[in-house]
């Protein structure tokens, strides 16, 4: 790849169609790597072009910059799960199937729609039921 | 202070750029003036971009912007947005200082710190001004201090979307000064501990310690004599002078009050957590209280679903009431999401075509994206009063629902009387509707703001602006509201001269609250032309400061990016954390204190109305939960009938009411799933009956033994 090339900011915001803050946004998280050179020396590559686009991409099909930038450092290969930031607050949803049985989820993280909660909740619970009424038949 | 300096450090060992917000706010006759100051320092080896996003009250006008750095002081412009956006990026990458402070929706500001050097601090103070909106003789001044979690994704751009971080505690200082008339009135601060002192020319009201966490909305509640209520006052504009005048109708001798068809539509989303729900169950006590014979009603508590406790609007009966009460008893901040568009979709179903039926809809408004609900709304045709609940509730939100349907909107702190205020909505609500509303401004007025006004209640403010091109205002301006039932309503008030420091100012404050008032009924293109010519903040334009650094002393690098955190509003995680806060800042506290790792909310899902699953809500008593309800589902509709009208014929009507309640829920098709109070009310039924001598089916008696219900003991749910 020709890596000779040399663009400002405002050259790959321009090429990848991105205003210049959201370049810079990504910059500052790490999704695309700093300039080469620093100061008024400081120059992009194409390769810095390359990321851009590849970010945009993803972000076209949905995922989120957090997600994103986990895919970016892991590009072949299953997924790690997304690392927890500290003193983040997280909303599990907690369902008591009965007295000791309960299930935790994070529906966002386990990446389920409000109806697929739903149908895997009633699943459990079913299930749960099933194996009650055995044994009162036993 | 040491907790300061606690607060420095986020978990992350990144540092928080923020070090402090101080508020200094005056309190004249007519209007509050609020400067408030947030420092930023970095203590990073590295140059930062600090940006920190934080809300203002929905009616502030920004005036002013003002940056301290590398000891120089400089005066911020207001420049259009794309140009702002490209000065400020320019400044950034050619290494200079910037501060830019943009407006993302009502209420919700963003300030970006570009390029703050090692070792090097900021000091960028903004002030605004607000109009009193008097409620009868109370005045409600509300200082926000952070952006509690909302539901959604956040429309904004990422570095501009709010975040909330238990690891971080933001500090603030507040000194307010009363003068003029206000200096007589009743002060009370329902949110912190403040001190009160009172001096020959004013009274000064500050925090009692020397900082407090940001975590929660300041309040300060003023009672106030009719006399320094209303105004009207003027100031230069250019050539000509603008005017405000602020209005408080009374309708003398209501008549009969109307009788009320209104749905009760109750958050019980997570973010309700704490305090929010205890004081939704409150909200809802005094409303269940304040229905009267003659009104209709339905409850409706939602989440991530909605859960209507009857399908249509029914008569207020003491045996319906207490139903509503059961049924308020039980709910809880455990249906997760804030899916509100979609409960008023529920709502406006049950409300079918009646044409007067009213929402009151209790809520904290936490929801990212809620400007296309408050569009939404508008079509309908329902009156929409809301009570804002909470610690940090969302102002625009819940204000803006109100207001573009023709409703009110009350904020209502934990510790300030729910009562009063549930009360004033239901006045609201039993008035004649205002038939016309007019401002009649002397002659030589133009651009009327709001070109339309919206609902006229009795003791609320009505605010009205408007320009001339003379430089004197001949006569006074009038309010007239004439009421649907035929009543007249007229308020005369004398335009006097604006009391200013700055007469010698070519557009005067007046002028700018004029042209604020304006923007919000312009299109783009008017609206950027007012925005630049009174420096005003909106969404084409933001406050804009560059300061160039000498060369040799510029920025080598792209910023480090450091957001700066939302503190966690008080009690929305768990009641309790904050009073230990108050005493330990959060990044001191020994882990074994607070898991501050992980931190899980228990949020039982609500799902049996959308599942028909017959899943206890409370994990306390689950077993016997299912019980119950197989013990409901075996009483048929003729049972219930048959208890009803027993109970009738032997003197016990509440009995009988309650078991047709019933009969009209099997009617209904429900046969699946009730919700907990439902369960609970129909146990009771079928107690009360059995131990009075009424012969329960055999069905009935048998699942009774089968789950191991006792039907003879004593009736206490």
């Amino acid at each position: 790849m020709d890596n000779s090339r040399a663009f400002t900011l405002d050259d790959i915001a321009a090429l990848a169609e991105l205003p210049r803050r959201t370049v810079r946004y990504y910059i500052q998280t790490g999704l695309v790597d700093r300039p080469q050179g620093i100061g008024k020396g400081a120059y992009y590559t194409e390769k810095h072009v390359e990321q851009l686009l590849l970010v945009r991409k993803w972000q076209l099909a949905g995922l989120s910059l957090e997600r994103i930038g986990e895919v970016l450092k892991q590009p072949s290969g299953p997924l790690p799960p997304a690392p927890r930031r500290k003193g983040t607050v997280e909303v599990w949803s907690h369902l008591v199937v009965a007295d000791g049985v309960e299930v935790t989820l994070d529906p966002s993280r386990a990446g389920l729609s409000p109806d697929k909660v739903r149908a895997f909740f009633r699943g459990v619970a079913e299930v749960f039921e099933k194996l009650q009424n055995g044994e009162e038949e036993e | 202070m040491s907790s300061s300096a606690c607060a420095l450090k986020s978990i992350q060992g990144e540092q928080v750029a923020l070090t402090n917000v101080s508020v200094s706010a005056v309190l004249h006759d007519l209007l509050a003036e609020v400067t408030m100051c947030q420092s930023y320092r970095n203590e990073e080896p590295v140059n930062i971009e600090a940006v920190y996003t934080f809300p203002l009250p929905v009616d502030a006008v920004l005036l002013d912007l003002e940056v301290e750095i590398g000891g120089r002081v400089l005066k911020g412009v207001v420049v259009e947005k794309k140009a702002a956006e490209e000065k400020y990026e320019d400044a950034v990458a050619t290494g200079d200082a910037a501060v830019m402070l943009e407006q993302l929706e009502p209420g919700l500001y963003t300030m970006n710190v570009g390029n703050l050097l090692p070792s090097e601090d900021a000091r960028i103070k903004y002030s605004y001004s607000i109009l009193y909106r008097w409620v009868g003789e109370r005045l409600r001044l509300f200082i926000p201090t952070t952006i509690a979690t909302r539901f959604g994704d956040s429309p904004h751009a990422p570095h501009q979307a709010p975040e909330s971080s238990l690891a971080v505690e933001n500090h603030f200082s507040l000194q307010m000064e009363i003068l003029g008339s206000l200096k007589g009135a009743q002060f009370t601060c329902p949110s912190h501990q403040v001190s009160l002192t009172r001096l020959v020319d004013k009274v000064v009201v500050s925090l009692k310690q020397e900082q407090a966490a940001m975590d929660r909305d300041f309040i300060l509640n003023v009672k106030a004599l009719k006399a320094s209520r209303s105004f009207a006052v003027c100031g230069p504009d250019d050539d000509g002078v603008a005017a405000v005048a602020s209005f408080q109708p009374f309708f003398p001798g209501l008549q009969q009050p109307r009788p009320l068809s209104l749905a009760i539509v109750i958050d019980c989303s997570g973010s309700m957590q704490g305090d929010s729900i205890e004081q939704a169950k409150k909200a809802l006590e005094g409303i269940v209280g304040s229905l009267q014979p003659g009104d209709r009603f339905a409850l409706i508590a939602f989440g991530n679903s909605t859960h209507a406790l009857w399908e249509r609007l029914n008569p207020c009966t003491p045996a319906n009431r207490e139903v509503a009460r059961q049924f308020a008893k039980q709910l809880a901040a455990n249906m997760g999401g804030t899916e509100i568009g979609k409960a008023l979709q529920t709502t406006y179903e049950l409300l079918g075509d009646i044409n007067s039926a009213d929402i009151l809809l209790v809520t904290d408004g936490e929801v990212s994206a809620w400007q296309p609900v408050a569009q939404e709304v508008k079509r309908a045709g329902h009156r929409i009063f809301t009570v804002g609940v909470g610690n940090a509730v969302s102002e625009a939100f819940v204000r803006e629902l109100a207001s573009s349907t023709g409703g009110e909107c009350e904020l209502v702190a934990p510790r300030e009387d729910m009562a009063e205020r549930v009360i004033r909505h239901f006045e609201r609500m039993r008035a004649p509707r205002a038939k016309r509303v007019v401002v009649r401004w002397p002659d030589g007025s133009r651009d009327i703001a709001p070109n339309k006004l919206g609902s006229v209640f009795d003791g609320d403010t009505v605010i009205s602006t408007a320009r001339f091109n003379r430089s004197t205002i001949d006569g006074p301006v009038v309010l007239e509201v004439e009421t649907e039932t035929g009543e007249t309503v007229r308020q005369e008030l004398d335009i006097s001269d604006a009391p200013s420091a700055t007469t010698q100012d070519r557009i005067s404050t007046v002028a700018r609250f004029a042209a604020s008032m304006r923007l919000k009924d312009q299109d783009a293109a008017m609206g950027l032309n007012t925005a630049l010519q009174y420096r005003l903040v909106s969404p084409w334009t933001n406050w804009l400061v560059i300061a160039a650094r000498p060369e040799g002393y510029k920025a080598q690098d792209i910023p480090a990016l450091r957001k700066v955190p939302q503190t966690q509003a008080a009690d929305s995680v768990f009641s309790g954390l904050m009073n230990l806060s108050r005493v330990v800042p959060a990044a001191a506290m020994p882990p074994g204190a607070m898991p501050l790792e992980r931190i899980q909310r228990s949020m039982p899902l609500f799902s049996r109305s959308a599942t028909g699953v017959s899943q206890p809500a409370a994990p306390s008593a689950p077993s016997r939960d299912i019980g119950i309800l197989e013990l409901i589902r075996a009483v048929t509709e003729q049972e219930w009938h048959e208890i009803s009208s027993w109970a009738a014929r032997n003197g016990h009507p509440d009995l009988s009411q309650n078991a047709v309640t019933f009969r009209e829920l099997r009617r209904s098709g429900r046969k699946g799933w009730f919700s907990e109070t439902e369960l609970l009310l129909g146990l009771s039924i079928l107690r009360e009956a059995h131990s009075l001598g009424f012969q329960l089916s055999d069905a009935v008696l048998d699942v009774a033994r089968r789950m191991n219900i006792n039907l003879d003991e004593p009736i206490n749910s």
